[in-house]
């Protein structure tokens, strides 16, 4: 049984509104894309692990990065940094399924709900070893609540 | 008389091996000349500040790193002291005796258009690629990424990240990704095959560049590589997250071979 252990990120009204999308050809073309980022909140380290990413193409390909911050090192260099490159997307009304690798090993997926700008309810859940966007993922068991935001664009 | 004729031909031949050392010497190097140009202030810059910004660095590869940046820009014409003392001529006798062994790199640059990033907030310019190159010196390969902006020594505190990264695809389908990565406490350079990463050098910043180095060696005899450039900024702020990616070709890879 592998291991998961998931993230999740979820929006509040005032950092969507915050984070407006400014990209100039963030959704190029017609494949669906989402982007978006977001960071956990902790107790007394400060800021907590944050997740950033952007996604373009299909289920069966596609490209895009993920920048994930884990610090559960607390403060100071005990941070990582993980950088991940995405191999596909499957968008389904405002939900994004993402998977991709890790440039260091081992894969991901991240779970993306976009409850529209400014809403403050958007969802990212980032979930390890995952390999398929159409893997079930109803086993995600969050483990933690953050602001985010997110965008998804249906063009399938 | 005689000796005066042994005279005259003498000096003839010091002033033709004078003229054959000049025209090495302004001979552009192998990189791509749209990489040369426009980049001479820069470079200039560089110059200037070469000093302390590569003080902080390892001292030996500082050092390398500084004839690098040089050997970068000498196709402006601008060949500075380090390009011409260090690399110059050896780069001309390592060409000429590894010319039947040792393969030739074709300089591999692509573009990229300005203000195409995905991002939120106010994402700084040099997150913002304009263009990236690869070329062999010697036998080191340059990686060097540009952005829109002046890329900065270190970033300002933990919450934020900066990177820069190439990724090399062998015709094997192995990949090897080197990116240069900037924390508070300055910049460092990683090296993964996707099992792990290790610590290479720091890279040279010089203005709106960052050059990476990689030993040719690590390419394990690829005699072409498919490559793309991506960059990457992260902030982790009050109100939440700004974020900003770009990569370099926008479309498909470029091609860097032998």
């Amino acid at each position: 049984m592998k291991k998961r252990r998931t993230i999740a990120l979820v929006g509040v009204g005032v950092a969507g509104a915050a984070l407006a999308l400014s990209g100039a050809n963030a959704f190029a073309g017609q494949e669906d894309a989402a982007t978006g980022g977001g960071q956990i909140l902790v107790g007394d380290k400060g800021a907590g692990d944050t997740v950033a990413f952007t996604a373009q193409g299909t289920a069966e390909a596609a490209r895009g990065q993920v920048q994930y911050v884990d610090r559960e090192g607390g403060t100071g260099q005990g941070q990582t940094v993980m950088h991940g490159t995405v191999t596909c997307i499957d968008v389904q009304g405002n939900v994004a399924r993402i998977a991709g690798e890790w440039r260091d090993g081992g894969t991901f997926g991240l779970y993306v709900q976009d409850n529209g700008e400014g809403d403050g309810s958007d969802m990212i859940a980032l979930t390890p070893n995952l390999t398929d966007c159409a893997e079930d993922r109803e086993d995600d068991d969050p483990t933690g609540l953050a602001r985010g935001n997110a965008q998804v664009r249906d063009r399938g | 008389m005689f000796d005066h004729r042994i005279t005259r031909v003498l000096a003839a031949l010091v002033v033709a091996g004078a003229l054959v050392s000049c025209a090495a010497d302004a001979e552009p190097p192998a990189s791509g000349k749209r990489e040369g140009q426009g980049k001479a202030a820069h470079q200039k810059r560089a110059d200037r500040k070469s000093g302390p910004q590569h003080g902080a660095a390892k001292p030996g590869h500082a050092n390398a790193a500084i004839r690098r940046g040089d050997g970068d820009s000498a196709g402006t014409g601008q060949a500075g002291a380090g390009a011409t003392s260090a690399s110059g001529p050896t780069g001309a006798i390592q060409g000429n005796a590894a010319a039947p062994s040792q393969p030739v790199w074709t300089p591999s640059c692509t573009d990229d258009t300005s203000g195409d990033t995905d991002s939120s907030g106010s994402a700084p310019t040099y997150a913002d690629l304009s263009s990236g190159c690869l070329r062999a010196d010697g036998s080191q390969l340059l990686l060097a990424a540009s952005s829109a902006g002046t890329v900065p020594t270190r970033m300002p505190d933990q919450n934020t990240q900066l990177s820069y990264g190439f990724e090399l695809t062998a015709p094997s389908g192995s990949t090897l990704y080197i990116h240069a990565q900037a924390s508070p406490w300055g910049w460092a350079t990683y090296l993964s095959r996707g099992d792990g990463e290790r610590q290479l050098g720091r890279p040279a910043i010089d203005g709106g560049r960052v050059v990476l180095r990689l030993p040719l060696a690590e390419l394990r005899g690829a005699p072409r590589l498919q490559w793309t450039l991506e960059s990457s900024w992260l902030r982790s702020g009050v109100l939440g997250t700004d974020y900003a990616f770009d990569s370099a070709p926008n479309g498909g890879a470029a091609s860097f071979h032998h």
